[in-house]
């Protein structure tokens, strides 16, 4: 893979030892491929590419006579030295050799994935070491359907100047980070071309039951599951063993299409509208990818999911995105079978009892 | 003589019958094929008595046991509902009480009843049938009777109290917690215990082993189940070895064949079941497999409980680990009752009947001891202490023509009211919340799942998958060709099938509920199992390839 690459790793190399130089976000999906989950393919432009460009063009020294003296609440001062440095960066070049890389591993993704041309996600993911856990999540730009070699790189370089955004740089002044002591990796993903896609508990979020994964679907992408635009076709599965206990199949009239540059609402095709968007074998690899995720990070998991169109089953199988479930979905005796304190146990039973002849 | 009803008072009496109940159900379990009219006359009349005894005792508000009629060798039931909702509230204060026992002293309870029916039994057997007068066994006649109607008492008054109890976790693992009794870790949490049933077949097991020590293994393996213990008269070690046998089935031999009827030896009488067992034993080699798959189920239990009891607060642990206690018991019970209650006193009653039979022969009154089964009680008394210049053949003929016709076709699986449908008929034995009627009459019904594009849609007995040949099997007398791998096709299971559960890797049946045989010795075996598929008999044939989907409850036919 990117063994010949200085400032390229792919996503299958990122791992935790990789933090540094890929940052956060991408080292998370090496790791989440190592694990057995899988993620839209893709690589990361590392820090040292982003270090070596700014080394190279002096660029820190603009960044530092930029922000010097600067009160961290003047807002005005903070949006004009941001202008600045953006500015600084995105007139100043990618160096052709790590411009060179960067096309090279973007046509290789393309190869592998059997389409020219391919639709990326370009995202920044920070390497502040000791902002590891302390996420930049949503403080630099992430550009989606980006295409072709030259978009790609002109995304990667504003992904560059976008850690100098207005409140990138606030951030880290209240929070005593120096504006020259950060880099950035840049992350480039495959956007997944969406035939059906969907969420999935790692539970039953009703009932909170932890031996049970529940999953909903559509075609298209998943927004419109996460909008709860449609009835989706629904599924329980038992974990142990893997087995499909209930399915619904719901009327599935809308659904998010690619247009080329995002995503649009259509109709759904009346003969699809009724018939289950995934296949018992898919409802299966997905609550299996939903058991590998709940265990990699060791409780109960919201996964949004997706199928690709690209790819063949089951590497067109992909997590998109994963967080820890929270509390709210955590019910379990419940109310109306719990005994009041003082009355005894074998009182309380013949009470559920005769509850139960009275149902 | 003049000829009467087969169970006078309770024929089925259509006019009359639909009046006091729209809605007639026939006990496929029990009465499918059709019963001989002594049998059928012991059942409706003791069943019956039982099931109504066993309500009233516990005071269940919402039913008063069943009615039972017979029609054409088949025992057809409804429930008697309590519809008064004042009187509902009454039988539910006495219920509080009549429960209790059942929660704070299962064991001393159920312990005690067995105590008690080992002492009748022991009375029954202490007549010696060979030697004794006709007044005498006369006596025991009637005494069987009599223990046969305590039988059934015992019997619906621990099924009432257990199914109640089972029902009750049921509900709040399904509503509380979010486990249906489909799901894996509620049975988990029920299984790995031992039994009656399971114990007897350790026993035969060990003889597996004598055989194998004694050198009479061959014997047995290289002859066919009923030739087998010809084979073994024949030599020293063979005697010796059936012996031991003897021994063995003098103690726990007395069950019958067929579980609701007579008209077949018991082992004690007739031990080729027995040795059958022993030979699936043989073919099978190697250790007891239920202890083996029992440590490791135990082990499983103990962590779904504990995965279970996580999510129940600190303060409500008590009554659910009681709850659950009694639940584990359900499982034992389900399968034990039927070696201490109705296949030992089934046994008695054979022996009984038998035994008169001979004397009736020897005076010319009939012509087979085995022509009992087709005499009614009332006829047994007015010839057996003189039986002189009686003759009963016309009337033994007659009955048997009848019963013959009755096996050449099919009972209807209900008798309704015109206008009354059968979903009428099913919301009220739900309405009648009656343990028994959901745990055996309605089940729960196979929903089909299209998606999983299946042959065959059932409802999860034991969880897993497996593939293999199909073996169809009608009865008991064909176990004897399950080989090894196999997977059991059948209507429904007996207890005496449980030594062959080793030698499969799979079970569907026709028909079936969570607390029914098959269901609960495949979860025992660790064999997926499928059950109320309906159909699995007819649409399955010997030696087809098919594939058990226990966890989905469904049938694959891999060729066809």
């Amino acid at each position: 893979m990117g063994s010949d690459y200085q400032y390229i790793l792919w996503f299958e190399e990122c791992s935790r030892k990789a933090l540094p130089i890929v940052g956060g976000k991408n080292a998370n999906l090496g790791e989440m491929l190592n694990a057995g989950i899988r993620v839209p393919p893709g690589f990361a432009v590392t820090s040292k590419g982003f270090q070596r460009y700014m080394d190279g063009a002096g660029l820190w020294d603009v960044v530092r006579e930029s922000v010097a003296g600067m009160p961290p609440d003047d807002i005005k001062a903070v949006s004009r030295a941001g202008a600045e440095i953006r500015e600084a960066i995105l007139s100043t070049p990618i160096p052709n050799d790590i411009r060179a890389e960067v096309v090279s591993a973007y046509v290789s993704l393309c190869e592998r994935c059997g389409r020219r041309d391919l639709p990326v996600a370009v995202r920044s993911s920070a390497t502040a070491e000791d902002l590891a856990e302390a996420s930049f999540a949503g403080q630099q730009d992430t550009y989606l359907w980006i295409w072709g070699s030259d978009a790609v790189v002109t995304a990667t370089h504003q992904c560059w100047a976008s850690l100098f955004t207005d409140r990138a740089i606030t951030y880290r002044m209240k929070a005593g980070f120096p504006q020259d002591g950060v880099y950035i990796s840049v992350g480039i993903q495959k956007m997944v071309n969406s035939r059906s896609a969907g969420v999935m508990f790692t539970l039953d979020p009703i009932t909170g039951d932890r031996s049970r994964i529940t999953i909903d679907a559509n075609w298209g992408f998943g927004e419109s599951i996460v909008q709860g635009m449609v009835s989706p076709d629904s599924f329980i599965v038992a974990k142990r063993p893997l087995s499909i206990k209930q399915s619904i199949i719901g009327q599935k009239d809308q659904m998010f299409v690619a247009n080329g540059c995002g995503t649009m609402v259509t109709a759904v095709p009346s003969d699809q509208q009724v018939i289950p968007c995934i296949s018992v074998s898919e409802v299966m690899e997905i609550a299996e990818m939903g058991l590998c995720i709940e265990k990699h990070y060791g409780c109960p998991q919201d996964i949004e999911w997706a199928i690709d169109k690209d790819l063949s089953f089951p590497e067109n199988l992909f997590s998109t995105q994963s967080r820890p479930v929270t509390a709210a979905g955590k019910k379990d005796l419940g109310k109306e079978v719990m005994k009041e304190s003082g009355k005894g146990d074998a009182d309380h039973i013949i009470d559920l009892m005769l509850k139960g002849f009275g149902r | 003589m003049k000829m009467y009803d087969v169970v006078p008072g309770f024929e089925f009496d259509e006019k009359v019958d639909l009046e006091k109940s729209p809605a007639w159900f026939l006990d496929a379990t029990h009465s499918v094929p059709p019963w001989t009219p002594m049998f059928g006359w012991f059942w409706i009349n003791f069943c019956r008595h039982g099931m109504q005894y066993g309500a009233e005792k516990l005071s269940l508000p919402t039913v008063k046991g069943w009615d039972w009629r017979f029609k054409d060798g088949g025992g057809y039931l409804t429930l008697n509902l309590v519809m008064d909702e004042e009187e509902r509230k009454a039988r539910g204060v006495r219920f509080r009480e009549a429960i209790r026992p059942f929660i704070d002293d299962y064991d001393g309870l159920w312990g005690g009843y067995i105590n008690e029916m080992l002492g009748h039994y022991k009375r029954l057997k202490s007549c010696n049938v060979e030697s004794a007068t006709n007044a005498e066994l006369l006596a025991n006649f009637e005494d069987t009777i009599n223990v046969c109607r305590r039988m059934w008492e015992i019997h619906m008054h621990m099924m009432y109290g257990v199914d109640t109890a089972f029902i009750l976790f049921e509900n709040i693992c399904k509503d509380a917690l979010g486990i249906d009794d489909t799901h894996p870790t509620f049975h988990d949490m029920l299984r790995g215990f031992d039994n009656k049933v399971f114990q007897v077949d350790r026993e035969l097991w060990k003889l597996s082993k004598k055989a194998e020590e004694m050198g009479v293994a061959d014997t047995i393996l290289n002859s066919s189940s009923g030739e087998a213990l010809t084979s073994l008269g024949e030599s020293e070690a063979g005697k010796k070895w059936l012996g031991h046998l003897k021994v063995l089935l003098d103690e726990d031999g007395w069950r019958m064949q067929r579980m609701a009827e007579i008209n077949l030896p018991a082992w004690v009488e007739d031990p080729t079941p027995a040795i059958a067992s022993v030979k699936f034993f043989l073919k099978q080699g190697g250790d007891f497999n239920l202890d083996k798959e029992r440590e490791g189920l135990a082990r499983r239990r103990e962590e779904a409980t504990k995965e279970v009891l996580d999510r129940i607060p600190q303060d409500q642990q008590g009554w659910f680990k009681m709850l659950l206690g009694l639940a584990q018991k359900t499982g034992a019970f389900s399968e034990e009752h039927n070696h201490y209650l109705d296949l030992y006193t089934h046994s008695l009653m054979r022996r009984s009947c038998l035994a008169i039979g001979k004397r009736l022969v020897a005076a010319k009154v009939i012509d087979h001891p085995e022509d009992t089964f087709f005499l009614m009680p009332d006829e047994m008394r007015a010839v057996t202490l003189v039986p002189d210049g009686f003759n009963l053949r016309h009337i033994v003929d007659r009955r048997r023509k009848e019963w013959k016709e009755w096996c050449s076709r099919e009972n209807p699986p209900a008798i309704l009211k015109e206008g009354f449908t059968m979903d009428d008929a099913m919301g009220v034995l739900v309405q009648s919340n009656d343990p028994i009627a959901l745990k055996v009459v309605v089940g729960s019904m196979p929903v089909p799942k299209p998606e999983l594009n299946a042959d065959l849609y059932g409802i999860c007995g034991s969880g897993g998958v497996a593939e293999g040949p199909a073996r169809v099997i009608m009865q008991e007398a064909q176990l004897d060709e399950v080989q090894k791998g196999d997977i059991l096709v059948a209507a429904s299971t007996a207890p005496s099938w449980t030594p062959v559960f080793g030698l499969l890797n799979g079970v569907v049946v026709d028909r079936g509920a969570s607390l029914s045989h098959s269901a609960i010795v495949s979860r025992e075996y660790g064999i997926p199992c499928v059950i109320n598929v309906f159909e699995g008999t007819s649409k399955i044939k010997t030696g087809q390839r098919i594939k058990v989907d226990g966890n989905n409850g469904v049938v694959y036919l891999l060729d066809k």
